[in-house]
């Protein structure tokens, strides 16, 4: 069953921690809880620094960023930028730039997307999340280049599920087998963006948690976790920057408990407009809801 | 003859979402419009949900200028503390809606008629400072110029700026002359943001004539250089026929200080570079 998507709702219904920890028994493993960096915000991430254990980082810090030496010294910072598209192989740049930023943040893995969102020829982009089609071309060509990405780099790169908005015809492989078959050929972790399953599920009309089943959980090593909400031009649920409803929270609790290898939990939300109250309470109710 | 790969039909799906024409002519069965695509790749696109494309191509480019705009126009969103007017709430008006239906996302045109929208929004703005309006085409001029085709990968190096190297104006630079010394005022309007101490007014500017160069690099690189006559001048030396040896002589200039600027214009995009061997 899918929730109706809103915004949180601040309920007295939230999970004891304690029940949390039974519901997702993480033996002797430690789960770091983080978030995006979001610069606006970055006294206030400082001040609340035991809610952080990582920052996830969308954007090369900028020169006038006066929190960043410190945000580096307090926080495990996480390579989370555009790089690339991997349906094409890095040119030296992109690889250069991508070894430069993993080393300044000692990221201890660098994502990248299961993404294809400009044309060959430069002529268009999409600027944002547009999946490959799921074919046996595409599943060799992100074979190939992640393969190729993966010697390149000193650290395990991880590569994060991107949802669609409408089926393609051409798509011949659904998209957890296609990531399967992927994962099985590549040494490479799996970011889970538990939104990201959600709102496809939601679009395919599936109970997310038997979608999120078709997936290869075995090989998660970090999961997002993020608020939803009904977007006006889509008519539709979408990510938004938005804590996690109580739904979210449970669905993220069951992830974490599901994926045995899972070493983070992020809460994605990386734009100027997203408030410090936001931040603090989505962190604060992901490590209540999960024990941390 | 059209690529028939299914990479070529993601450029298609790709450029269904981002060209709005492209999407009209398609619905309209246009078949000039499609010429450039393999008639089975034609009715792919035909096959999909054309209101799911439409509500996902309207929600791509709204995320697609908002990023744009809450980026080139940080400098007038600084200024919102006092007037109270955010750039990118000129995304969510009856406006920009019907804009949006038309845009071909990375167009130059179509990044021109979103900076038409939020400057419009801008100038409604009340208690703006004096040089607000410099600002708001400073800041449209590096959204415009950022429009366009750019290269994602290449394998290119960039050429060595020598005596021999032969260079030419790129057509992605962009002039403009203001009232007020921007530069000058621009890192007080950012640190502004984060200052939580109760100005009662914007930060003032030193009304003097500027200009101001603004260029893209091939990867859509924006960068905005104080200009001059003199510069201009130089730049207009380099015609693509004459090697920047013979720049500097015309010029009057040595050769270290015009080999210093054109190998800063060359990074920034300004200027084309060509390598002639001896």
């Amino acid at each position: 069953m899918r929730e109706r998507a809103g915004s949180i709702t601040h309920d007295e219904s939230v999970t004891h921690p304690t029940a949390a920890a039974e519901r997702s028994p993480r033996g002797e493993r430690t789960l770091q809880i983080g978030a995006f960096y979001n610069p606006h915000l970055a006294r206030d991430t400082l001040d609340a620094a035991e809610l952080f254990d990582h920052l996830a980082m969308a954007d090369p810090p900028r020169a006038d960023d006066r929190y960043f030496a410190a945000v580096k010294e307090r926080f495990t910072l996480l390579l989370h930028d555009y790089l690339g598209q991997l349906s094409e192989p890095y040119d030296a740049h992109a690889i250069q730039r991508s070894r430069e930023l993993a080393a300044l943040y000692d990221s201890p893995w660098v994502a990248e997307h299961f993404q294809c969102l400009h044309t060959e020829d430069g002529r268009f982009s999409l600027n944002y999340v547009f999946p490959p089609l799921y074919t046996e071309e595409f599943l060799q060509r992100f074979i190939t280049n992640a393969t190729l990405l993966a010697a390149r780099l000193d650290r395990p790169l991880v590569m994060e599920n991107i949802p669609g908005f409408f089926d393609v015809a051409a798509s011949t492989i659904p998209e957890p087998h296609w990531l399967t078959r992927f994962f099985d050929a590549t040494d490479t972790g799996f970011l889970l963006d538990l939104p990201h399953v959600w709102i496809e599920a939601a679009f395919k009309r599936e109970d997310p948690y038997a979608f999120l089943h078709e997936f290869p959980l075995d090989r998660v090593i970090e999961i997002h976790t993020g608020g939803i909400t009904t977007d006006v031009d889509l008519d539709a649920p979408w990510i938004a920057p938005t804590a996690p409803n109580d739904a979210m929270l449970d669905f993220t609790a069951h992830a974490v408990a599901v994926c045995p290898r899972v070493r983070a939990v992020t809460f994605d939300a990386f734009t100027p407009e997203l408030s410090s109250d936001v931040l603090i309470e989505a962190v604060t109710r992901v490590r209540y809801r999960l024990g941390c | 003859m059209a690529a028939t790969s299914d990479r070529a039909l993601q450029d298609a799906l790709i450029r269904l979402l981002a060209d709005a024409p492209f999407r009209s002519a398609l619905s309209a069965g246009d078949e000039d419009a499609l010429t450039q695509i393999p008639p089975e790749h034609a009715a792919v696109l035909r096959a999909v949900s054309p209101d799911r494309v439409r509500r996902f191509a309207r929600f791509i480019a709204r995320g697609y200028y908002h990023e744009r705009v809450a980026h080139f126009y940080r400098y007038s969103h600084a200024l919102a503390r006092w007037t109270r007017c955010r750039p990118v709430d000129a995304l969510r008006t009856p406006a920009c809606d019907a804009l949006l239906d038309r845009v071909i996302l990375g167009s130059r045109d179509s990044a021109h008629d979103v900076a038409a929208l939020v400057e419009s929004h801008l100038a409604a703005a009340s208690d703006a400072p004096p040089y607000a309006a410099d600002l708001r085409r400073y800041e449209s001029a590096q959204m415009i110029i950022e429009a366009g085709p750019r290269v994602w990968r290449s394998s290119a190096s960039s050429p060595a700026i020598t005596a021999t190297t032969i260079a030419a104006p790129s057509a992605d630079i962009l002039v403009l002359d203001f009232a007020w010394d921007l530069p000058a005022l621009l890192p007080t309007l950012l640190a502004a943001r984060t200052d939580d101490s109760a100005q009662p007014s914007p930060p003032r500017a030193t009304r003097t004539p500027t200009q101001l160069l603004f260029a893209r690099s091939p990867r859509a690189r924006v960068t905005v250089m104080r200009w001059s006559d003199s510069l201009a001048h130089l730049l207009s030396t380099m015609d693509g026929t004459r090697a920047l040896r013979d720049v500097a002589a015309a010029a009057g200039l040595p050769d270290h200080d015009v080999l210093e600027i054109a190998s800063t214009l060359a990074e920034v995009g300004a200027i084309h570079a060509t390598e002639v061997s001896q």
